[in-house]
């Protein structure tokens, strides 16, 4: 990593990489620098100007964030002069920062107030009127106070470089200006008029802000930093698993936030895990046992509803044990799904458990010829093959690396996806447009002879020179991180997973399977397969009973699965909320939250992660791993209970090689532990070729190319079952009243 | 000795034993008849907390949290609100004011640390002493209460002694 160089700094001695900014030197040796618009990997702005130095040799105080180590510099950071220098600034600042830290949302972090208590009194020399201005609601999840804003310019710098959506920018000159939506022009269009940001809704400007400028209006109000218990736990709504610091008040959620983080996603955030979180503390949770009686549901002890449905489930199995399913979701716990396995397998004996998911990860592990790729490897990548998958919309922390490692180092990043996702269209240094649901023929041109090249082109409707050029690429790159999203499945998946064995070991590559759920690669591991919707199909001749954890088909997958759950004799759900299907239900299981339990979950980077209990389940909640224990107590079979989430990951540990090492401490010590998987033998690749031929030949080759782009929104702004719950993002993206009545009671 | 001698000596005596009784006798009364008269207090004393109101009657807390984090004994519960009507329309001084506001009378140690920490003057300690209750529950003040307070002030069974009479008092002492 280039050269060394020598400096001193405040009389020590120090070494450091050359071209390294001086401010980081400084924080990474301890060396207290007080900032305000300097932030890790944003480009220097120097527009506070609190990080003055005196550098000798050079005739006035340089901003540290900006000057670069070399050779001999010797820097002081604490002398008269700079202390007398920063008073200054902050005196400018405070001419016009309004003093409503009582208000302020703020108030108790924020780092201009942390900054005046440190540099002892301040006076507020000037004595001209300050501009008082409104606050002006930029959108549903986004306040800004102009007055309060020191201009830092973090805000303008995370939305263009880090989020890559340019959603903010200055408005205005000198004294009159204030951050706002980009491009609004110089005239008051648009202020105090209802929302106007068009951006991802991220909130990551809020996060970094130093100041209460930027504020959240979900947690508004609520509480105050000191007056809340805040928890490090990991959020649930998609496959990254970002590490979100969950505050909670009495028992009430107030807000998800990531400041000073440092789990694999920093303080990265998206809408979803910001402000999606709060359906742990809806009003319309489930919070009593019920069985059904006739067309409605009586809410019963816990001590009824278990019994009623041991007697049921011994009843059905007794005559065939393979007629009572169990079917888990990749949104249950590590230590959940293991539990319901071992139900189905010591408890009933069962062969029809499983879990309800339309992906095929457990054919992709099973053939994985190279090793998983954590999101820190992903941003030093030098070439990303990403097959498939909308990172943006779907996984914003993978969208959020690659884009890292297009930025920083100018990766190579080849994309093949079937629609224009925002990646493709901006960070791509190629992209291949493919027919709908045509990867196969893209990952063919990979492993067969150059000469097939024109007619695989022409099965995905691709360019030959393009399909040409990612096959040089991808041949010939040293260094390889394959992005396989959710869309690539069966033997196409497969074959994505050998590719490293056929590119031949020597060479790093890696992959980053774009996993859906927050538990998908999780609950495969615990031996949960995705085969949910072949034991539909026997639901009501061969199943007729069945114990569906988590999730909620009908909904994501429509009539054919209410159909089919209509013709059970029995159904037992284990639910957050009265979902369609659960109104389906014989007896409805209310179960714990994210939040409410202790846990494990695998993300897409095989990194095991936890969750931990940050308030207390509401009514008689039980996380869903108790559920299952009393019932196979009920039911007078072992299966080898264990009473807590600690033991039963041992359990998980000592029976999974991959898990093997892993326990809570290490989790916690570590905060993100990488599972070490067994790799596969590279299979012969004509074998492959047979295997994707036979995919090649179902592709629709009527179907045109899907020219239109992927909407802002479109994966982010999705309500969900959770996120329906959650009013700010249903009050943004939801339904109206109706609509949503229309969901639930339909 | 003769017995005129012993009681001279047991009258001597008496008075000996009685005479810081006696010398009180013309001095003025510290004793207060409560409750048949009033009791004196400080202007300082630290009574039941009123929550106070500005001029035109809008109530000044702005639920910023302070007073509760101040609080030793964790008597204060709040929960905060805003209002985004104008000043006229609406109750409260601020757009973010207190929905809730409650001081448990059970916990509260009566320090004066809450009204220190208010940067509002939105707390303050009345002169109300009485706030014996038949039932834990009452003990429990919320937010009309609390600003009533300050309504009653002029009707309770104390004299406030100000900082003139302080002086006298203390030189009468």
């Amino acid at each position: 990593m280039g050269d060394i160089v020598n400096l001193k700094i405040n009389g020590k001695d120090y070494q450091a990489p050359k071209g390294k900014l001086l401010i980081e030197v400084c924080l990474e040796n301890g060396i207290h620098v007080p900032n305000f618009c300097y932030y890790p990997d944003l480009t220097p702005q120097a527009a506070c100007r609190m990080c003055l130095v005196r550098i000798e040799k050079m005739h006035k105080l340089a901003t540290s964030c900006t000057v670069e180590v070399g050779e001999g510099m010797v820097v002081h950071t604490e002398t008269e002069e700079l202390l007398e220098a920063r008073k200054g600034m902050l005196d400018f600042i405070l001419g016009n920062h309004p003093l409503d830290c009582p208000v302020c949302d703020k108030g108790g972090q924020c780092e201009l107030q942390d900054m005046v208590f440190e540099h002892g009194t301040v006076y507020a020399h000037y004595n001209v009127k300050k501009q008082a201005t409104p606050e002006w609601r930029l959108s549903p999840f986004i306040a800004y106070d102009p007055q309060r804003c020191v201009r830092c310019y973090r805000c303008i710098r995370e939305c263009t470089e880090v989020m890559d959506v340019n959603a903010l920018g200055k408005i205005f000159r000198g004294t009159h200006e204030v951050i706002g939506p980009y491009g609004l022009g110089m005239d008051k269009r648009g202020m105090d008029k209802g929302y106007s940001l068009d951006c991802e809704q991220c909130g990551n400007c809020v996060e970094i802000c130093p100041v209460g400028a930027l504020l959240s209006v979900d947690s508004r109000f609520r509480s105050r930093p000191w007056d809340m218990k805040e928890t490090v736990t990991t959020c649930t709504h998609c496959g990254d698993g970002c590490q979100i610091n969950l505050g909670v008040r009495g028992n009430d959620y107030v807000r998800v936030a990531s400041k000073d983080m440092k789990g694999i996603n920093g303080e990265f955030l998206c809408v979803k895990g910001r402000y999606g979180c709060s359906f742990i503390s809806s009003q319309e949770r489930i919070t009593k046992p019920m069985i059904r009686r006739g067309d409605k549901f009586e809410e019963v002890s816990w001590e009824e509803a278990l019994r009623f449905t041991a007697n049921k489930l011994k009843e059905i199995s007794a005559k065939n044990k393979d007629s009572v399913a169990i079917l888990g979701s990749p949104r249950l716990t590590n230590e959940s799904s293991f539990t319901l396995r071992r139900f189905a397998e010591k408890g009933l004996g069962t062969s029809n458990f499983g879990q309800v998911a339309d992906s095929d990860w457990d054919r992709f592990f099973a053939n994985l010829t190279a090793p998983i790729a954590t999101h820190n490897q992903v941003k030093k990548a030098k070439n990303i093959l990403m097959i498939g998958g909308d990172a943006t919309e779907n996984h914003p922390l993978s969208a959020m690396v690659i884009r890292y490692a297009v930025r920083k180092h100018n990766a190579n990043l080849m994309v093949v996806n079937s629609r224009r996702t925002k990646i493709a269209r901006r960070q791509a240094k190629l992209f291949l447009h493919i027919r709908p649901e045509s990867e196969a023929a893209i990952v063919a041109a990979i492993f067969e002879s150059e000469s097939e090249l024109a007619r695989l082109a022409d099965l995905a409707k691709v360019k030959v020179e393009q399909l040409q050029k990612l096959r040089e690429k991808v041949l010939g790159s040293e260094e390889l991180t394959i992005v396989v999203g959710p869309e690539v499945q069966g033997a196409t998946l497969e074959a994505v997973a050998q590719l490293a064995g056929f590119l031949n070991k020597e060479r790093a590559v890696n992959y980053l399977p774009l996993a859906k759920y927050n538990n998908s690669i999780g609950s495969v591991d615990m031996g949960l397969k995705p085969n949910g919707h072949n034991l539909m199909k026997a639901f009501g001749s061969q199943i007729q009973a069945l114990y569906l954890a988590g999730s909620n088909p009908v909904e994501q997958y429509g009539k054919d699965w209410e159909n089919a759950l209509r013709k059970l004799s029995f159904l037992a759900v284990a639910e957050l909320f009265m979902t369609q299907t659960a109104r389906l239900a014989d007896v409805v299981f209310p179960v714990n939250s994210f939040a409410e339990q202790d846990g494990t979950f695998t993300n897409n980077a095989t990194q095991v992660q936890r969750v931990q209990r940050a308030l207390e389940g509401a009514g008689q909640v039980r996380p869903d791993w108790m559920v299952i224990n009393a019932l196979a107590r009920e039911m007078r079979v072992d299966i080898g209970a264990k009473g807590s989430s600690v033991s039963i990951f041992r359990d998980v540990t000592a029976e999974l090689a991959s898990y093997n090492g892993i326990t809570y401490e290490r989790i916690k010590k570590e905060s993100a532990v990488q599972t070490t998987r067994a790799l596969a033998q590279t299979k012969d690749s004509s074998i492959i070729c047979k295997d994707l031929a036979a995919e090649c030949s179902k592709i629709n080759t009527s179907a045109e190319l899907n020219k239109t782009n992927v909407a802002q929104g479109e994966g982010l702004f999705r309500i969900g079952t959770m996120t329906r719950h959650s009013p700010v993002m249903q009050e943004a993206f939801g339904e109206s009243k109706e609509e949503k009545a229309e969901t639930v009671n339909a | 000795m003769s017995i005129l001698g012993e009681v001279v000596e047991s009258v001597k005596a008496i008075v000996k034993g009685l005479r810081v009784t006696l010398s009180y006798i013309p001095k003025e009364k510290l004793t207060n008849q409560y409750p048949d008269e009033p009791v004196q207090v400080f202007s300082a004393y630290r009574g039941e907390h009123y929550l106070n109101v500005d001029e035109n009657g809008k109530e000044r807390c702005v639920a910023c949290f302070l007073c509760s984090a101040a609080c030793p004994a964790n008597a204060i519960y709040i929960e905060a609100d805003e209002d985004l009507r104008p000043y006229k329309e609406r109750f409260t001084k601020e757009e973010r004011f207190a929905k809730v506001y409650n001081i448990d009378y059970g916990k509260c140690i009566l320090c004066g640390f809450c009204v220190e920490a208010c940067p509002k003057d939105a707390i303050k300690h009345g002169h109300n002493f009485e706030m014996a209750v038949t039932n834990f529950a009452d003990l429990i003040k919320d937010k009309t209460y609390l600003l009533k307070n300050r309504e009653r002030e002029s009707q309770l069974p104390v004299i406030i002694i100000d900082e003139i009479t302080r002086e006298k008092y203390a030189k009468a002492k």
